[in-house]
């Protein structure tokens, strides 16, 4: 039967596909692959596929043999508490993406295979959930981290990671790349910066340049000042790949120097986030995205509310309670009218009788959103928090500080600390003015000024605006050294290319956002002989006396004030942090924000339009902005060669292996662009060609794009151009259109469309939840499998969420007893989940999960065991009656956590032919991978299509799908295993695998458990990779039989719902509904008039309804 | 002398002599020619007349008409014969019980179990000291045997632990010991890598080494003893009373349930209740 378009009845839909009904959405929800799936990539010859299939052969009879010598190496000495099997944990604090981390690595056999938030850190304990029962929170405690800690794992292992020290100056300016096995030498380089650093420091340092990236590292802070002292005339040049200053000078400006910040969201019951991706690309995301969570159990009386104000559509943005798109250019004129508003103090109350939010137009939107906030802000003085994002201009950010001083947040929600940087007291020049300086000038008989160069920041080449000529600069200096982590793009200027430890390998330290000091300690001996930066640095100084550990260790002395004995240092490594070191507050009286905004960036902006273009009429020609952001994935192309990274379908996009041009659906409309086609940006002579990728809810006349791709010598993963034929890119590199004078924001550029098509991998379409029936059917079980309300429905009727279903009345068949000694459960709690990806790459590194390529995740074959479902949702009734349904109003997002829901009458296991997914006794859906024969019948009757088939050798082949010879294949395998988890079994060709709610570590805790202590298992004893790492604590894992545990609590939780239910599948993974703390004013009509309420409750047994469950609806639009 | 396997019907070839002198021939010319080319230089007539004569007697070769009745006979003996022969490959030849039970390599050490388990009555832990605590039971680090047989100084013999200081037996230990590397011992028991053991969780609840591993402290060289196959683990784990005893004789390899005046079944039952063995047969167990 066809269904009519559009589909009004339809509130939630995954991408613009699904509302437009295309062949390809149609595709990938009836068929739990589509049907290329089934297909051999491009480029496999056959001759290739036999010899893959010959080799299996082979593999496969020997493994069948039994006689093969197999040898153990055990110790000459063993090293003290080593036990071969049982991991080890360590503490470490490192930096990485720009962002401190403080983790528990754990290692096995010596190397370390996963890391996880430090739960026992200063910074999580204080912001830890308080068990609502009684006070043994301690016991759950988890710290939490991002998709970027999780995934650094794997960059310890990666074989394109430089392992020599190149010297271009000999060896005739070719690198030899990617040589792996072979330790770096570096005896050649250590002579020569001997040598050098007492030339320098006889001429005081003249003719020395070092380009630095700031940092946290209290140790790397002392060196940079006490090589400025060594070398008083030696020029410091700071370099911020993704431009964090304008916020850090205005916060110095405001604390009087040695100023750092740290919000507490956690005493915050109204946030604002003003174009600020808090919870997403903030470098303390991860404690924020915690202390947010904390208050957002709807139980509570004190539930926070979020406002996010941006024009990309951010995790923050998709968490928030309600959401303002503007351009980001315009932040600053909607932050000086909130401040007036504010100044004004009262007059904006609610009128009665108002229209719905989503029934105003463009401009009474805003107004009603300014005035909801003041009013909301001015109700919670002392206990709000307005924050606004780094990217945007000081005089914006020093607005953002004046409204947070005028509510009296500033010592409350936002702390200004006083925290010692000896690098902030060096002057610092630009890197366009170091470019300027070290070129010279002729005209004006300026003569090159710098001899030396120590470039210390990662990769500026590529990082860099288009309009700095940074290369010329550096071919111009005589002895360039570059510390890198690959031969990259900048490797390629610089005489000497030195190769930097990863910090698991390396003694370093760094500084939580709270100032809490922390010591990093290596976990591994360099794998390739690289060298920390601060090792690299004390040799370039000339500091060879001290061991990097020891001058690590004197910081820590400094810090600790005194001298450190043994036994606090060995304390200090032990629980990860110096205890008490947090940084105190400064003095409210040394505060000073009235101060006048200075101008920090060259030919500043033109002045700002006077009013808020808030409609389409903005986007005319050349009144377009494009913000540039850090990726969610490979940050600013620093860890593009990181195949788990680049596979994670990124928050909002869902895209995979690129970077596009986002952008709203009107201004795609108006520049006449389409998805999947190529854009081409214009900026005076810039311009560039991206991929257009439509977001319904981006600000109208914004695009927004990141940074970190179209890498041309990253390494294998991650781009790599060897000759103009042997070329491989992943995404676009932006810095042909970035200007060094418009770090974040670029404004007046133009948009033409190519009509050139791309392909682009999102996974956004993927996996969509169906059964028979379709698009229909999707319609009506999106807004089940994604329940939602708002607080106001909640504390009216708090079971909505229990929803008008049929449920199963009786079984058909004897029920099987699956809850023996333990029945293992999950909650996922939507409230708090504000989809940060961090859960999907933490179940890749414990799972073993590998990567499949771009070409691979198009055709629906990515592997991962967790994805996030992402929902766009918006009031269909009122869009009708406004526009156009194919522009939704307003769109809202629900993200959803989507794993193996271990049914108790699982689907997948009644169809398996061969009985290799069957149930344990308690409770967990199992795999037995020896015993699968790939038929895929379970993938196709799973509900949920959670289930992934392993097509090729995924974790043999690693390489293959990246065109790696067999010879470096081999060679990178050896280094590649290295990150499996032992406990956890590879997974070959042909064979079906899910979630298995972790088994190792139930079966693990359990041994545990019983071989020590009392013999039970206690809640909080076994705990999945995902929810170790989930930073907000959405997710909950237990025994259900365990009546005190918190999963059995959360499960009786109102909220708590059962996907698909209604199929009698009886998942053990729970879902609580999602609850938007709207303001009234702000409601939409759907939220001001919800369904669930006023529905007629079905119960089961109606045998005349059938399946069906949203009959009052189809009656009454039928009869309407 | 003739060369062939059955006369023709028409007879046998004239002359034995000239027969066997061709054969002769044809082996000289293919030694000359080389193997590999002979066939090619067949085609192409660089033989000489003879060597025609030869192929012609050679395809008189050939097996008499009457043969033919016992085609079906041949080929059923070949069918019956194959199944007969792979019937037992597949059920005894690659059973566990064959290819496992018995492997008995040389280890590069000729270390004694009999000698330092049975009649020294060395606790299993002494060297396997991850046994109880982890899924794997190490091999001893060189450490350990040096604890007892420290080599030879060049001052004499060692104040301590002199066991054996000189003997060429541990040669390979005092190797390890003086350079550093490790001993390459041979594994022994390998189960899959999709299978994954614990020790620790068997052994804290009192199933024996004696169990899987047999005695041990009687082997001079280590064999394996019992086929370890599924099926096995298996039998246990469905009925484990058999093979319980309280856990400080888990390393007492001759320990019956009679020494301390118990049945085993009994004991087994009463220690099954009281430590709270449910042995699971779910595939999670072992296979994850």
């Amino acid at each position: 039967m066809n269904y009519p378009l559009p589909n009004q009845n339809q509130k939630y839909f995954r991408s613009l596909g699904e509302l437009e009904s295309s062949p390809e959405f149609e595709q990938f929800l009836q068929r739990e692959f589509p049907t290329a799936a089934s297909e051999f990539p491009e480029g496999v010859s056959r001759r290739r596929w036999l010899q893959l299939m010959g080799a299996s052969l082979a593999f496969g009879g020997a493994a069948g043999c039994r006689y093969y010598r197999e040898e153990f190496a055990e110790f000459v000495e063993k090293p003290e508490g080593r036990v071969a099997g049982l991991p080890q944990y360590f503490c470490t604090n490192f930096e990485w993406a720009g962002r401190p981390v403080h983790v528990l690595a754990t290692c096995l056999e010596g190397r370390p295979i996963k890391l996880d938030g430090n739960p026992q850190h200063p910074i999580y304990v204080e912001s830890a959930t308080k068990d609502s029962k009684d006070g043994k929170d301690a016991k759950f405690a988890t710290g939490g981290t991002d998709a970027f800690t999780q995934a650094a794992v794997l960059s310890l292992y990666d074989p394109d990671r430089l392992g020599a020290v190149l010297n271009r100056a000999t060896k005739g300016g070719q690198a030899e790349a990617f040589e792996v096995g072979e330790l770096a030498d570096w005896t050649g380089f250590m002579a020569f910066a001997a040598e050098r650093a007492k030339a320098l420091q006889a001429v005081k340092g003249k003719g020395l340049a070092v380009v630095f990236e700031p940092t946290a590292s209290p140790s790397l802070q002392r060196w940079l000042a006490e090589t400025k002292s060594k070398f008083p005339e030696a020029v410091f040049v700071e370099y911020e790949s993704v431009y964090r200053r304008n916020q850090a000078k205005a916060i110095a400006i405001a604390g009087g120097g040695k100023t750092s910040s740290f919000y507490r969201l956690d005493l915050a019951k109204v946030i604002v986030a003003v174009d600020d991706n808090l919870l997403g690309s903030d470098p303390n995301s991860v404690v924020y995205s915690r202390q947010f969570a904390k208050n957002r159990a709807p139980v509570q009386k004190d539930m926070n509310r979020l406002y996010a104000i941006e024009s990309q559509y951010s995790v923050t943005g998709a968490s928030a309670d309600f959401r303002l798109a503007i351009k980001s250019s315009q932040v600053g004129l909607f932050l000086d009218r909130l401040e007036a508003m504010i100044d004004a103090g009262a007059g904006f109350e609610a009128v009665k009788d108002e229209k719905p939010y989503n029934e105003l137009t463009s401009q009474e939107k805003l107004d009603r959103a300014l005035q909801a906030i003041a009013t909301d802000l001015l109700a919670n003085k002392g206990n709000s928090l307005l924050t606004v994002g780094a990217h945007q201009e000081i005089a914006v950010q020093q607005t953002g500080l004046r409204i947070n001083a005028k509510l009296g947040n500033i010592g409350k929600t936002w702390m200004l600390l006083e925290t010692p940087n000896a690098a902030q007291e060096i002057s610092t020049i630009r890197l366009d003015d170091f470019v300027e300086r070290a070129l010279g000038n002729e005209e004006k008989q300026v003569a090159p000024e710098f001899e030396t160069a120590w470039l210390l920041a990662p990769n500026p080449i590529f990082s860099l605006a288009g309009d700095v000529a940074l290369s010329a600069a550096l071919e111009q200096i005589g002895q360039v050294v570059y510390a890198a982590d690959t031969d990259d793009e900048t490797a390629q200027f610089a005489d000497w290319v030195l190769p930097v430890a990863h910090p698991l390998e390396a003694w370093g330290d760094v500084r939580a956002a709270d100032g809490t000091y922390g010591v990093g300690q290596p976990q591994i001996d360099p794998l390739k002989g690289a060298k920390s930066l601060l090792e690299i640095g004390l040799i370039l100084s000339g500091e060879t006396a001290v061991s990097p550990m020891e001058y690590v260790r004197q910081t820590a002395s400094q810090i600790a004030g005194g001298s450190l004995e043994d036994r606090r240092w060995r304390e200090m490594l032990h629980s990860g942090f110096l205890a008490d070191s947090a940084t105190k507050s400064i003095d409210a009286k040394r505060i000073s924000i009235e101060k006048p905004a200075v101008t920090l960036v060259k030919g500043a902006e033109p002045a700002a339009p006077a009013m808020i273009e808030f409609d389409l009429e903005s986007v005319n020609g050349t009144n377009l902005e494009v913000v540039v952001y850090p990726s969610d994935s490979v940050y600013d192309g620093r860890l593009a060669n990181n195949g788990w990274l680049q596979e994670l379908p990124q928050p909002i996009t869902k895209l995979t292996w690129d970077n596009a041009a986002v952008m709203s659906i009107g201004t795609a409309r108006k520049l006449g662009l389409k998805q999947g086609e190529l854009v081409q940006l214009i900026q005076g002579e810039a311009s560039l060609k991206l991929p257009v990728f439509v977001v319904p809810g981006h600000a109208e006349g914004s695009i927004s794009v990141n940074l970190g791709y179209g890498r041309s010598r990253a390494g294998s993963v991650g781009g790599m151009v060897r000759s103009e034929k042997d070329t491989f890119t992943v995404g676009t590199n932006l810095s042909p259109l970035r200007r060094w004078n418009q770090h974040s924001i670029l404004t007046g550029v133009e948009a033409k469309g190519t009509s050139i098509p791309y392909k682009l991998a999102t996974t956004q379409d993927h996996f969509a939840i169906a059964d028979e029936g379709g698009m229909r059917e999707t319609a009506k079980r999106s807004p089940q499998l994604v329940r939602e309300g708002t607080l106001e429905e909640y504390s009216e009727a708090n079971t909505f969420a229990q929803m008008h279903l049929h449920h199963p009345a009786e079984s058909m068949w004897k029920e099987p007893d699956v809850r023996q000694n333990h029945a293992w459960g999950m909650t996922i709690d939507l409230n708090k989940c504000i989809g940060c990806n961090a859960c999907v790459v933490a179940c890749q590194a414990e799972n073993n999960v590998p990567i499949v390529g771009k070409e691979q995740v198009s055709r629906g074959r990515e592997m991962h065991w967790l994805r996030i479902d992402r929902y766009f949702q918006c009031d269909y009734e009122v869009t009708a009656k406004v526009g156009d349904f194919r522009d939704p109003i307003d769109p809202k997002i629900v993200q959803q956590p989507m794993a193996c829901a271990h049914c108790d009458t699982a689907p997948c296991e009644q169809v398996c032919p061969v009985a290799a997914t069957v149930h344990t006794e308690e409770g967990i859906n199992s795999m037995a991978y020896n015993r699968c024969i790939g038929t895929r019948y379970c993938a196709n009757n799973c509900p949920f299509k959670v289930r992934r088939f392993n097509y090729f050798n995924y974790n043999q082949q690693y390489g293959y799908f990246y065109g790696w010879s067999d010879k470096r294949e081999k060679a990178s395998a050896k280094l590649q295993q290295l990150v499996l988890n032992p406990d956890v079994t590879v997974r070959g060709r042909g064979v079906m695998e899910k979630c298995t709610y972790c088994i190792q570590r139930v079966q693990n805790g359990k041994i545990k458990a019983r071989s020590t202590g009392d013999g039970l298992v206690h809640d909080g004893d076994i705990r999945t990779a995902c929810q170790e790492a989930c930073p907000s604590q959405a997710i909950v894992f237990g025994d259900l039989n365990d009546k005190t545990s918190r999963v059995s609590a959360l499960q009786k939780d109102p909220r708590a719902y059962g996907m698909l239910e209604e199929l009698n599948i009886k998942p053990r993974t729970l879902y609580l509904a999602r609850i938007r703390n709207v303001p009234r004013r702000l409601m939409t009509h759907d939220q001001l008039h919800p369904t669930w309420n006023t529905s007629p409750v079905h119960h089961g047994g109606h045998e005349e309804h059938g399946h069906g469950h949203d009959h009052t609806h189809e009656e009454s639009k039928a009869n309407s | 002398m003739c060369w062939g396997l059955t006369q023709r019907r028409d007879g046998c070839c004239a002359s034995r002599r000239k027969c066997g002198k061709l054969w002769l021939k044809i082996a000289a010319k293919c030694v000359e020619i080389g193997v590999d080319k002979r066939f090619h230089a067949c085609l192409s007539n660089s033989f000489s007349e003879e060597l025609w004569i030869a192929v012609s007697i050679m395809q008189r070769f050939l097996f008499p008409r009457w043969t033919n009745k016992f085609l079906l006979l041949l080929g059923g003996l070949i069918v019956g014969g194959g199944a007969l022969y792979a019937a037992p490959m597949f059920l005894a030849v690659t059973s566990p019980v064959t290819l496992n039970v018995g492997y008995e390599p040389t280890q590069p050490v000729p270390f004694s179990h009999a000698i330092h388990a049975g009649q020294l009555k060395m606790d299993c832990r002494y060297c396997h000291n991850s046994v109880d605590k982890s899924a794997h039971s190490t091999v001893p680090a060189t450490q350990t045997c040096i604890n007892c047989h420290s080599p030879m100084t060049p001052s004499g013999p060692p104040v301590y632990s002199a066991v054996h200081s000189t003997s060429p037996k541990l040669q390979a230990v005092h190797e390890s010991w003086r350079t550093g590397k490790s001993i390459d011992w041979v594994r022994i028991h390998r189960l899959p890598d999709f299978v994954f053991f614990n020790h620790s969780a068997h052994v804290n609840r009192g199933v024996s080494c004696v169990t899987c591993h047999g005695r041990v402290d009687k082997m001079e060289v280590v064999y394996q003893d019992k086929d370890q196959s599924m099926a096995w683990c298996i039998d246990c784990h469905r009925n484990p009373e058999p093979h319980l005893r309280p856990v400080e004789f888990v390393t007492k390899l001759d320990w019956k349930a009679e020494d301390i005046g118990r049945d085993q079944l009994e004991l087994g039952a009463s220690l099954k209740k009281e430590k709270n063995i449910q042995p699971m047969t779910n595939c999670a167990v072992c296979h994850r």
